[in-house]
């Protein structure tokens, strides 16, 4: 597998991943939500297609749809607590 | 979406129990198989020095191969060629020799010495590696595998219905509570978030981990099943046409010109070695390796037929070159090893898998919070028994197994120079340290023995490079391996921290968060405030 396309596949998973949870409406990570949220939406599908794409041309299908899938779920699964301990540091005071 | 509030109940209710019943099980599952993951480097990690010179060229594995038949032929039966050894397999040719029952066997290593003369030692690879993968797989039950391994299946059934249920419970809020985190005063509000996170995204990790650990525990059961309805006659498993018997004066090709000959076939696939066997007075091997690009049935590496005489590779076993039934099966098997794309996708099913024992953990604090006594007037009051015990047996539990496995972990550097029976030794640590926890934790209580848990983990968990560092300075006989075992140094010393902040946080919320919970600081050793909280939570507010 080449390193340069693997590195580039992840970080167009995380990023795609990030913008996607940017775009719920719970997220906390941005004080006040950025409109329209279906940009946002947009680009972080777009994104993480890419990252998909570029897998499948180093692995298996099965392989690269798993490594795919792992990714977004873990970027998804923290977002959350990084976007509420973002929130929480904006609400201290100075 | 909408659901009737009955049906809700219904599977709120079957999702509680089943999540009560199997957490804590999974929740060791979890931890232990997070760690698994990195079975091979904590197994490098942990195997001792071997005495061997180092191995000759693989140019010269012949030679050494000759010389080891010479003075040991019954090496001929079952013997490796190692291309890139290691510290766990730290020769050029390894034989095997049948222990009491079919499973067992003892490795044997050659090299040669300074002298040119032949070296032999018995092979010790650490038990330590061993031990989590099975906690992992037995859900840390102490118990035979006959006995253990249907109650894992139990568990896993258990935990694919809390999933279905859990949900089920969650899609009429799907729109508003999805990757929501509202970390305010309501705490069983807080907790449903952190459960939800952990578990609504990664489900279909979970999902795939539900039902292969369904299939990992019964599969004798499916297959007798399959026979007994299916194929009455018998399965008729594909059988491989052998190679033709060489002729008389073939030899079997030298390590080189085989290893040449399986980077030309098999491109990608990185060898690890050619296995030999004798077997109908024919000389049968097979050929061992990894290719990232696909996952593979074995947790880390693939093996299929060569022939030794041609170096042709017989590729139907290899992922990336199955049919579609055995490529189905070893689906099954990737996704639950995450075998496939190399370190990258260990580390996340690490992550994933350490947040899956998270997931567990919460579903017992969201029970508990769901069922705390609130203060009123009249005071503060005594919360049930039953929050109570749960608090005490989550805390005691996960915490055990934490403490335990970090206590065997540490003690790895030092046991080989004192004790002959290592596996009896690592076990007996583990079960120790767990057993302990869980009796410290009824007897202090859920929250001041979190706290003291944790601290011990922490300390336990700083043993495990200090183990090293005493390595590096020949301290009691303990080892470093330069390279590949700092990655387990490096991964405990970052731990340490983390249960440090933990504990911190929950020794915090002993003394200020609400009073009326079973995470309070008991009323004998606390004054309390009418406010019902701890004082220093009174103060901020």
């Amino acid at each position: 597998m080449n390193p340069w396309l693997y590195t580039l596949a992840a970080l167009a998973g995380i990023v795609g991943a990030w913008l996607l949870y940017l775009a719920v409406p719970q997220q906390q990570w941005l004080a006040a939500p950025r409109r329209p949220a279906r940009g946002l939406a947009w680009s972080g599908a777009a994104l993480a297609l890419l990252a998909l794409l570029l897998l499948l041309t180093m692995m298996g299908a099965m392989a690269a749809v798993a490594t795919w899938l792992s990714l977004l779920m873990l970027v998804g699964t923290l977002a959350p607590f990084l976007g509420a301990w973002r929130a929480h540091r904006r609400r201290r005071p100075a | 979406m909408k659901i009737r509030n009955d049906v809700i109940k219904v599977y709120k209710d079957v999702h509680i129990w089943v999540g009560i019943l199997s957490g804590l099980m999974l929740f060791i599952a979890f931890y232990a198989g997070a760690i698994t993951m990195f079975e091979k480097p904590l197994e490098r990690w942990a195997t001792p020095p071997s005495s061997l010179a180092a191995p000759p060229p693989l140019a010269r594995a012949e030679v050494l191969l000759q010389a080891v038949l010479a003075e040991h032929p019954q090496a001929a039966k079952n013997y490796l060629i190692v291309v890139e050894p290691t510290v766990d397999a730290p020769a050029r040719v390894i034989w095997r020799e049948p222990g009491k029952s079919r499973r067992q066997f003892t490795e044997f290593g050659a090299s040669f010495a300074d002298d040119g003369s032949l070296q032999v030692e018995k092979l010790r690879k650490a038990p330590v590696a061993q031990l989590v993968d099975t906690l992992h797989q037995l859900v840390g039950l102490p118990f035979p595998d006959a006995l253990a391994r249907p109650i894992m299946g139990a568990v896993a059934l258990l935990y694919a219905v809390a999933l279905v249920s859990g949900l089920i419970i969650f899609l009429p809020t799907l729109a508003k509570d999805l990757l929501a985190m509202r970390i305010g005063h309501n705490i069983k509000r807080l907790w449903m978030d952190v459960h939800n996170a952990l578990g609504v995204v990664s489900l279909p990790f979970h999902v795939v981990m539900a039902l292969t650990c369904v299939v990992f525990a019964f599969h004798d059961e499916f297959y007798d099943v399959q026979g007994a309805v299916v194929y009455e006659q018998g399965v008729p498993w594909q059988r491989e046409t052998p190679p033709g018997p060489p002729t008389p004066d073939a030899r079997p090709l030298p390590a080189v010109e085989l290893l040449r000959l399986a980077h030309a076939q098999q491109p990608g696939f990185d060898v690890f070695n050619f296995s030999f066997k004798q077997a109908g007075g024919q000389l049968e091997a097979s050929i061992t390796g990894l290719d990232t690009r696909y996952g593979t049935r074995a947790r880390t590496y693939a093996s299929t037929h060569l022939n030794p005489y041609t170096g042709e590779i017989d590729p139907h076993d290899l992922p990336g070159q199955m049919d579609p039934w055995d490529t189905a099966v070893n689906t099954f098997f990737m996704l639950h090893f995450g075998s496939f794309g190399g370190n990258p996708v260990r580390w996340l099913y690490l992550l994933l898998g350490l947040a899956g024992a998270l997931l567990f953990y919460t579903g017992n604090l969201l029970w508990i919070e769901s069922r705390r006594r609130k203060q009123r007037a009249d005071g503060v009051p005594e919360q049930t028994r039953s929050a109570r015990v749960l608090g005490s047996l989550t805390v005691g539990v996960s915490l055990g197994c934490v403490v335990g496995i970090s206590a065997t972990l540490a003690a790895t550097k030092w046991l080989p120079q004192r004790v002959d029976n290592l596996a009896a030794w690592h076990e007996g640590i583990y079960y120790a340290l767990f057993v302990a926890a869980v009796a410290w934790a009824f007897v202090r209580g859920a929250p001041r023995a979190a706290v003291e848990l944790l601290r011990l983990a922490a300390l336990l968990t700083l043993l495990i490079p200090l183990s090293s560092l005493a390595g590096v300075w020949g301290i009691g006989g303990a080892w470093h391996h330069p390279g590949i075992g700092c990655v387990i140094d490096l991964t405990a010393l970052a731990a340490v921290p983390v249960f440090l902040v933990i504990a911190g946080y929950t020794a915090r919320r002993m003394r200020v968060g609400h009073a009326d919970s079973v995470w309070a600081q008991p009323a004998s050793s606390q004054p309390l405030p009418p406010s019902g909280r701890g004082p220093a939570s009174a103060l901020q507010e």
